[in-house]
């Protein structure tokens, strides 16, 4: 039998976990992603779930649970399903408290809006596995690209530049001090005189410099004047390296954001990251209720009895278990039977106060003039960054992510304004990174994380981890779930680990019961 | 079991659940703002208040009409939630209110009428009720009363059916001219400067203590 036959095999018998399982086992799929693996029994007996909460957590928790033979039931109280996983498009409504928006894109499957989680970087095995699974086709993202911009007021006098340019002089100019050093001996090295001169040799091509490793300007990593291909490339000068030293968010985090969870390949469903939501969604034919308000939660060793609020009328439902991902600041406004511990945990949760602003451009001046297709231009303004669209690449109109706020004091001056006062500031500061900006803008509509309906807030990170083993700890048969739970909130993948850990508790508690 | 405000019903947007749904069937942003769902949100599924430290909003249950809507047109007018991230739990209501007509606002009061306090809540403060006692008869009790059950006609709410935190909190933005600093809200600006000139060694911790030994239903 092959290693594929196995697989297959293995997907028929035990699902996308056992699938995973196997090629772990077999070294196919090399465990990039830490965490739990799934490992869900069959349901002895008649075992129903209540689940609350219709994101990726939620779904994939009943998804797994109807496949191992559990009844279940999922209870969403937005009119729609995804959670933070929202695509806008034409028509679309934006469920901001306060904020209250119809999203006005052109009608067109390109012109699309991932509000919230946008990226799926390769080492998020889970969900891949799942999009596999469930037949949602992908597409590489470009996540980073260094011939989009950076401008900050504090350096070059606010001028723009491309990425390669600051990056190539700051990797040049650092190289001639390091190579200085190890010249005249500065730096003291356990090096034979053979292995310093391998040393500088690597220094030298790494800083791109001279025969006399002095840094002059790249020889054509930060772009050239003019030729380069079917001419000689006539080099750029090197940017004063005093002025690339101002402090920005820049050398602060933006120029290393490709080498983290992020550094490898990065992946979108083709369409909108909301074709997740719909495949699974999918594979639960009757089984999620939306417009259902959660009103009260009563947990105990037998089972937990939901009481919801649907059209007017109060209806009360009973699981022999429930998985809840109610963020904890909502959670905590509901009736409850928890414990003292954990009603005081859930009512400490931060609320993450990210936002994005989108703004749909009447032509695709970044590809026509700029040559830049996808990736992120950096600025030290409240917007943070402009991310251009990977899809519907030399189309005619796209949507421009015009700002992605995830910072404290940006994030808390743009959840302040109304609507339109977030696109005026958008168009205004995105002018300093593309001068014409505003002529290209037809319409936008942002999601301000923090006010969303039944979400109030997103992506909040622990930094405590005694505090997520109380929101662990289940409350009788009731079980917290989603990125909530994660040390490292914000990622689908964080509420498929979380949804994961707390179906293999399940699995031992049935099998303890049972034994 | 609670009572099931059925008035809710009527405003609550129902559409299609499936992501990618047709455009005809979306809300409009209109019959969206009248959408009274917003309320229990924030203020807890049954208008008991969300204690949520980030969130910090107050029992509705049980509150004054004529209160309710008079905040909500202080909000809407930016006389109060106007200081931005100094009170950002002010700022988060005014979000909400600035765009309420007249006629939403008493749409919003009549549905928040349909909850009744079931219980008093929860303690949380500590404080010294036997001193509150004497601060609050003191200065307080002429125009809350002495159960605290308020007095509309000088336009002071009750303060017996409040979350004990946001007795202590409401005070603390009076105090720090958060609240009440404008002469066009005068019954605000007259707690604003009650506040500001209580006899020293007057606690509110104590005051809000004493207010959580109260009957939980003080009104006849």
């Amino acid at each position: 039998m092959s290693r594929r036959q196995l697989l297959l095999l293995a997907g028929m018998m035990g699902g996308t976990g056992a699938v995973y399982r196997v090629a772990r086992a077999l070294d196919v799929i090399p465990d990039l992603s830490e965490g739990p693996v799934l490992s869900l029994a069959k349901a002895r007996g008649k075992r129903h779930v209540v689940i609350l909460g219709a994101g990726v957590a939620g779904l994939v928790s009943a998804y797994e649970l109807q496949r191992a033979g559990y009844s279940v039931e999922v209870l969403e109280a937005s009119y729609r399903l995804g959670g933070r996983v929202l695509t806008l498009r034409h028509g679309d409504i934006v469920d901001e408290i306060g904020n209250r928006q119809v999203c006005q894109f052109d009608n067109e499957p390109h012109l699309y809006f991932n509000a919230g989680a946008s990226r799926i970087p390769a080492l998020h095995r889970r969900l891949l596995q799942y999009c596999k699974t469930l037949g949602v086709a992908l597409e590489a993202h470009t996540n980073f690209n260094i011939a989009a911009w950076m401008q900050f007021d504090n350096l070059l006098g606010g001028r723009r530049v491309r990425q390669r340019e600051y990056n190539a002089d700051v990797r040049g100019f650092v190289a001639e001090l390091m190579a200085k050093s190890v010249q005249d001996g500065t730096i003291e090295t356990p090096l034979s005189a053979a292995d310093r001169q391998k040393l500088l040799e690597f220094i030298a091509a790494q800083g791109d410099l001279g025969a006399d490793n002095r840094y002059r300007g790249s020889s054509g990593r930060s772009g050239y004047q003019s030729g380069g291909l079917y001419n000689e490339g006539v080099p750029l000068a090197a940017l004063p390296f005093a002025q690339l030293l101002q402090p920005t968010d820049y050398w602060h985090g933006d120029m290393d954001f490709g080498d983290g969870a992020e550094q490898s390949s990065v992946l979108q469903p083709v369409g909108g990251m909301d074709k997740i939501i719909s495949a699974f969604a999918a594979q639960l034919p009757g089984k999620i209720q939306t417009n259902s308000q959660v009103v009260s939660v009563q947990t105990g060793e037998q089972g937990v009895k939901v009481t919801y609020r649907r059209n007017g009328a109060l209806v009360t439902t009973t699981g022999d278990y429930c998985l809840n991902s109610i963020p904890g600041q909502i959670l905590a406004g509901i009736d409850n039977n928890f414990s003292r511990p954990f009603r005081e945990a859930i009512a400490r949760r931060p609320r993450g106060k990210l936002g994005k602003i989108a703004l749909q451009m009447r032509e695709r001046f970044w590809e026509e003039k700029d040559g830049i297709y996808g990736g992120t231009s950096w600025t030290g303004q409240d917007i943070g960054q402009i991310q251009y669209p990977t899809h519907g690449v030399h189309a005619r109109k796209g949507i421009v992510v015009g700002g992605y706020y995830l910072y404290a004091g940006p994030s808390e001056r743009f959840q302040l304004m109304s609507a339109q006062e977030r696109l005026d500031a958008a168009i205004q500061q995105g002018a300093k990174v593309h001068p014409d900006y505003a002529s290209y803008v037809e319409n936008g509509v942002s999601v301000g994380w923090y006010r969303m309906n039944h979400m109030l807030g997103c992506s909040a990170r622990h930094t405590d981890a005694s505090e997520l083993e109380i929101l662990r700890r289940p409350e009788g048969r009731h079980y917290l779930i989603g990125d909530q739970v994660a040390m490292h909130a914000g990622w689908q993948e964080a509420a498929l680990l979380s949804a994961h850990d707390v179906l293999n508790q399940i699995s031992q508690r049935e099998a303890a019961t049972a034994a | 079991m609670s009572r099931s405000p059925l008035y809710a019903a009527a405003a609550l947007v129902c559409i299609a659940a499936a992501p990618g749904m047709s455009p005809a069937a979306q809300p409009t942003v209109q019959s969206a703002i009248a959408d009274h769902n917003y309320c229990t949100v924030c203020h807890g599924t049954n208008l008991k208040g969300d204690p949520a430290i980030t969130l910090k909003a107050p029992v509705l249950a049980g509150i004054e009409p004529w209160y309710l809507s008079d905040q909500l047109k202080a909000y809407r007018a930016g006389r109060r939630g106007q200081n931005g991230t100094d009170d950002p739990a002010g700022a988060e209501m005014r979000t909400v209110a600035r765009e309420l007509t007249d006629a939403q606002i008493n749409d919003l009061v009549h549905y928040v009428g349909q909850f009744k306090p079931e219980a008093r809540s929860a303690a949380t403060v500590q404080g010294d009720a036997a001193k509150g006692r004497e601060e609050y008869a003191a200065s307080c009790a002429s125009c809350h009363g002495t159960q605290a059950a308020g007095n509309p006609s000088l336009h002071a709410p009750d303060l017996a059916r409040l979350n004990d935190w946001y007795v202590v909190e409401a005070f603390k933005k009076y105090q720090s001219n958060l609240r009440g600093a404008s002469v066009e809200d005068p019954w605000a600006f007259q707690m604003h400067q009650i506040a500001g000139t209580l006899p020293a060694g007057f606690s509110i911790s104590d005051v809000a203590a004493y207010l959580n030994t109260l009957p939980p239903e003080p009104k006849p």
